[in-house]
């Protein structure tokens, strides 16, 4: 298992390189090349600073060179082995010393003008918070309505949920997004929710549980916090259970017609411990062969809903890192993003084989 | 063993006629082709046909847009007696294309005495005719000057006129002429479906929108499946370093959420592009959408190959492309049309998707883009805005994933399974 | 050695009737379908030690018939129209017997597996592939009898020997697909004896395996029946398995019994002409036939039954006669334990209207012989 693990974490580094490679090319294919419309921006304002800020610009990216080149250089950037260099600003001279392990440094942000592991340190947090929230609540309700309308197969809750899931599944994020935001966070119509952010900005002089204080009632930083992330929440589940509950119904249905099955009710088994001892198990097995792919899409939904709700996480930072052309954020990005996204199908490879034993990576 | 033996009797029956009793089939299911057997099947289903009814709906707005909705009336009489056809010159040549080619489409259908072949034969021929005539005899006035019909009317010059049903073309921008923007819904008033920020109407440009969204659902998929056969044929048909390579390129693409790898593609374009931004949208949609129908016709492949029929034209020594494209891909190809026509679902929704997020579409009307509009600055949330393109791609999607899931239904009745992702 | 209590039945269906709805795509309710009966009017009867070949083509109502005995039928869609299946074999000495039919499911849950065991046509499916054999077994072996989990190791340990397995402990950690077709079916088996039931439903055993396993799991089945004085009730479709292991034949066609009798008696004389078909339909050594015979048509989709004699629109005796395509003809008594259902049988009209019931055992079970030789 571990060998396999390992032969898997491998196999992933030439997939992030050609990952990267794709993004890098693509940035430097456009207009200005990498670094984009900031520099055109400078270029435009064509003051004596900014002239002197282009040149720094350029000669601390290389912007002229070769984009193969340039790709090498920012590889070697963000690997953790390497030289160290040490860059001349003055002539663009780079000295090469110290081959040996580093510290993988993202780059600097142009735009935010910060180190990108520094935005990130805040950013990534948030999203992953809101897919690690949003995961578990999709696959226990996925599961258990599942399960509840194989059940009670043809009958009105069945009739109804499978009419309604494809209904669900199609619902524009977009449109879910704006319509609750619009409808139940807007002092025009209900303001039961807060319109934006992670937490109210007084949250940080609150106690983490809710309770009585001098003023009244407070509801405490987890509360806050959780009335904030209730919208996002609900807008990012809503599709990925829609295919999960499908998936786990006629998952179910299927078990619970199979020869083994039979054979367990042959043997005497209550008909509960046929559901949850025989037909569950089996039933979960395609739930985990999705979630390599749930996990990405869940991932592209916080973008969307990032945006939406002004919550400051890795797909806010990304649209508007894009829309500055903010290279190295953007690479920085794709390379999280990617390493998030690979390592989510291990580990659903991983509890697959942990699932069922007819797979092993012996 | 003898006891066995001896208990075998021969009575010495005389052999019956085998052939007396057994009932051929009837002739008209014995002749129906798979295709005809899959589409009879979808069409008896429910979902499908309310898909396929509102499809059609969109249809009709997409071709007709330009007589539905603009601001310039049709026929203009003025009180010196002149004849005016405003609408005409603006028209572009997709402007009349469309609708000649959708009547093609339709007498082609209706004519039951033609084999499909030379139907579709005949569609695409007339269609390049129709086309190129187009093309190149319709030159239309390029600046747009909305207020000439106005003007002429407050001037009291106009005797009568026809207007389209929706007085309103998509860009009629009338903010600049104090007309109130964000102006809400009202029925019977004069924007059914209010008006959007800078005061144009939303219904036009709802109606307008439908082109966009039909074809870039379309081609985008078009060329994502185009892709992905090819790149999963041949993943599949060579195995091997091309197998290995190729899941490499299907890992890097399907690792990185799509709609990451579209922003940032969709976001470098340059500037020069822009006046083709919509198939430059739409060729990116396909770009990185093809992962899946390549997986799909890989795995498939990977089965046909090892079956006998392909052996045996392996076998006979029939050229690659012959086995590849004759043999193995028909085989393979239906439930490709499955996936495609969710793919479709997923482009429209991945345009939207960049439209809301200021990115994709710049100056052409689409739902998405209004969307993103419904939620002003100052927290203002405009519901129509909201409602009527939120809705309009919902239905749209919808109506896809039906078509999709009575398509995989009648394909496969047996496989329930859910390939929704 | 037989004793008094063997001549009374262990198990007795009668009349049993069981339904299903059609697929009718454009009715919704299970209720506004059309039903057919799978099974119409079936009467059986097993006794102690007894081995009950039901004999028929697939699809004609066999596994239908032993799944009711457990009430395995999934109830919707399928449906008990009628009939009774009275089980003689309760071991708290009740002389009376239950309709299994009417059995509360908790009490029906004693008796599966415990007193009534089962086993299938696939043992490549029949076992659940995400847990080991040992699981499985003991989950049986726990549930019906009171004993720690310890001994129930011993218990499932001693069946596997039983069937033949070796290493027996390090097998029960294995997963259903380390195994062979034939080892699981030796699996199924244990498992299903591993509470010494009085009876077993075997539904076509062998039908999955290798001819040279199905000799193999035939034999073990019928060495243990004798060892454990178990009745088995043997659904095939293979006449040579009926031909060395059968006691009593009962041939099965369209949902109904149309020829029940001693397995020599049927051998040497069957009376349908659809037994005779079958047999027709096989090829013997040394036969002067170059050309297997086949029961013309196939047979018939259950839906679309025909009026009068089910077998009448394939049947060779018919002959154009109107009462076969009218009138459904009754299993009768025709000679001395020996029942068919045709109107054509000679001595069919002096055939007395009896229940099909004949407690005869062979002399020679597990007798060793060659299987399969000349049967195909």
């Amino acid at each position: 298992m571990l060998s396999y693990i390992v032969r898997r974490l491998v196999l992933m580094i030439p997939t992030l390189l050609g990952m990267t490679f794709l993004v890098f090319m693509v940035m430097a294919m456009s207009p200005g090349g990498i670094g984009g419309s900031l520099l055109n921006e400078l270029g435009q304002l064509d003051s004596q600073q900014a002239r002197a800020q282009k040149d720094y610009y350029e000669r601390r990216y290389g912007i002229r060179d070769n984009p193969l080149v340039q790709y090498g250089r920012w590889l070697h950037q963000v690997s953790p082995i390497g030289f160290e260099i040490d860059v001349n600003l003055d002539t663009g001279e780079r000295r090469w010393n110290n081959f040996g392990f580093k510290w993988p440094d993202l780059g600097r942000s142009l735009a935010m003008k910060r180190q990108v592991t520094e935005i990130f340190a805040e950013a990534l947090p948030v999203t992953v918070l809101l897919n690690v929230l949003t995961t578990p609540i999709i696959y226990a309700l996925a599961i258990l309505l599942g399960i509840y309308a194989a059940r009670h197969r043809g009958r009105l809750f069945d009739v109804l949920s499978s009419v309604s899931l494809l209904a669900l599944w199609s619902l524009p994020t977009i449109m879910v997004g704006t319509l609750l935001i619009g409808f139940l966070a807007n002092r025009d119509y209900l303001p039961w929710f807060p319109p934006a952010g992670l937490s109210s900005l007084e949250a940080h002089n609150m106690a983490f549980l809710p309770g009585w204080s001098v003023d009244g009632w407070e509801r405490g930083w987890l509360l806050d916090r959780l009335w904030h992330l209730t919208l996002p929440v609900v807008c990012l589940l809503y599709g990925s259970f829609a295919v999960l509950m499908k998936l786990m119904r006629t998952s179910v249905l299927e078990n619970l017609s199979s020869d083994f099955i039979r054979t367990a009710r042959a043997k005497g088994v209550t008909e509960h411990r046929v559901l949850w001892g025989h037909a569950f198990r089996n039933s979960l097995l395609p739930l985990i062969t999705v979630m390599a792919g749930i996990l990405p899409s869940l991932l592209g939904g916080s973008l969307i809903i990032e945006y939406i709700f002004s919550i400051p996480g890795m797909g806010q930072l990304m649209v508007e890192a894009i829309r500055a052309r903010d290279r190295e954020v953007v690479l920085a990005n794709t390379l999280v993003i990617g390493l998030l996204g690979l390592l989510s199908i291990l580990i659903a490879d991983l509890l697959y084989a942990v699932a069922d034993p007819r797979v092993s990576y012996e | 063993m003898s006891e066995i033996d001896a208990l075998i009797p021969h009575p010495g029956m005389p052999a019956p006629e085998p052939t007396a009793l057994v009932q051929p089939p009837p002739r008209d299911q014995a002749r129906q082709t798979l295709l005809g057997m899959v589409i009879q099947r979808t069409f008896a289903n429910t979902g499908a046909v309310i898909g396929i009814a509102w499809l059609g709906v969109l249809a009709v707005g997409a071709v007709g847009a330009p007589f539905l909705a603009s601001s310039y009336p049709l026929v203009v009489k003025t009180t010196d007696g002149q004849w005016f056809f405003p609408l005409f010159r603006y028209l572009t040549a997709v402007d009349v294309m469309l609708p000649i080619l959708m009547i093609l489409a339709i007498a082609l259908v209706s004519l039951r005495r033609f084999s499909a072949r030379k139907r579709v034969v005949t569609f695409f021929l007339a269609g390049i005719v129709v086309a190129t005539t187009c093309l190149l005899l319709i030159h239309p006035q390029r600046r747009e000057v909305f207020s000439e019909h106005r003007e002429l009317q407050a001037a009291g010059k106009v005797q009568w006129s026809i207007s389209p049903p929706v007085p309103y073309s998509p860009r009629d921008r009338q903010r600049d002429l104090g007309y109130p923007t964000y102006l809400p819904p009202a029925l019977g008033g004069p924007h059914w479906m209010g008006t959007e920020s800078s005061g144009s109407d939303v219904f036009s440009r709802m109606i307008h929108a439908c082109r966009i969204a039909l074809s870039i659902g379309f081609i985008a998929t078009g060329i994502a499946v185009v892709i992905g056969v090819i790149v999963g044929g041949l993943m599949g048909y060579f195995s091997g370093v091309i197998d290995l390579l190729g899941m490499r390129l299907v890992e890097i693409f399907s690792a990185i959420p799509t709609l990451f790898l579209l922003l940032t593609l969709v976001a470098v374009m340059p500037p020069e592009w822009n006046p083709y931004r919509l198939y430059a949208i739409m060729v990116l949609i396909g770009l990185t959408g093809w992962v899946g129908y390549a997986r799909f016709v890989r795995a498939e492949f990977l089965k046909l190959r090892k079956q006998d029929f392909v052996q045996a034209a392996i076998a006979c020594g029939l050229p690659l492309r012959s086995v590849l494209f004759r043999h193995m891909l028909p085989n393979g190809v239906a439930p490709v049309l499955v996936e495609a026509s969710f793919g479709v679902a997923s482009a429209i929704m991945f345009e939207s998707v960049l439209s809301f997020l200021g990115v994709g579409l710049v100056d052409e009307p689409s739902w998405g883009q209004m969307l993103g509009e419904a939620i002003g600055a100052a927290g203002s949330f405009k519901w129509w805005m909201a409602v009527f393109p939120g809705l309009a791609i919902f239905f749209t999607v919808m109506a896809y994933n039906l078509i999709g899931e009575a398509l995989r239904d009648a394909i496969d009745p047996h496989s329930q399974r859910s390939t929704m992702l | 050695m037989p004793d008094t209590s063997q001549n009374k039945p262990l198990l007795q269906i009668r009349d049993l009737a069981v339904s299903f709805p059609t697929g009718g795509r454009g009715a919704r309710r299970a209720d506004q379908r059309r039903r057919v009966r799978a099974v119409n009017g079936v009467n059986l009867t097993i006794y102690p030690q007894q081995t009950l070949a039901v004999v028929g083509e697939s699809g004609c109502g066999k596994s239908v018939t032993a799944l009711s005995t457990l009430q395995l039928i999934p109830t919707p869609p399928g449906r008990y129209d009628g009939g009774s299946i009275h089980w003689y074999g309760q071991q708290n000495g009740d002389s009376a017997g239950v309709d299994l039919l009417r059995l509360p499911e908790k009490k029906m849950r004693d008796i599966r597996g415990n007193q009534i065991a089962m086993i299938f046509q696939e043992p490549m499916t029949s076992l659940n592939p995400v847990y080991t054999i040992g699981e499985q077994i003991l989950e049986a072996v726990l549930l019906h009898q009171k004993v720690t989990r310890r001994q129930a190791v011993q218990i499932a340990e001693a069946a596997l020997r039983d069937v033949g397995i070796a290493d027996p402990g390090n097998r029960l950690k294995e997963y259903p697909h380390q195994l062979s077709g034939g080892m699981r079916q030796r699996v199924m088996i244990a498992m299903a004896l591993a509470c010494q039931p009085v009876l077993l439903l075997a539904d076509e055993p062998t039908t999955a395996l290798d001819v040279t396993i199905q000799a193999q799991i035939l034999e073990l089945l019928r060495e243990l029946q004798t060892r454990r004085h178990m009745s088995v009730l043997l659904i095939t479709h293979d006449l040579g398995v009926v031909a060395e292991n059968a006691d009593v034949v009962a041939v099965m066609y369209a949902g109904r019994v149309v020829e029940y009798g001693l397995v020599h008696d049927v051998f040497k004389n069957p009376l349908h002409p659809y037994t005779r078909g079958l047999f027709n339909s096989m090829p013997a050594l040394g036969g002067a036939h170059l050309r297997l015979l086949a029961i013309p048509g196939n047979v018939p989709d259950p839906s679309q039954f025909p009026t009068g004699c089910p077998f009448h629109p394939r049947c060779p005796s018919m002959q154009g006669d109107p009462q076969c395509a009218n009138e459904d003809p009754p299993l009768l008594e025709i000679t001395d334990k020996h029942w068919a259902a045709c109107w054509h049988v000679p001595g069919y009209k002096q055939g007395k209207r009896t229940t099909p019931d004949i407690a005869y055992r062979r002399e020679a079970v597990g007798a060793p012989s060659p299987p399969g030789r000349g049967l195909g």
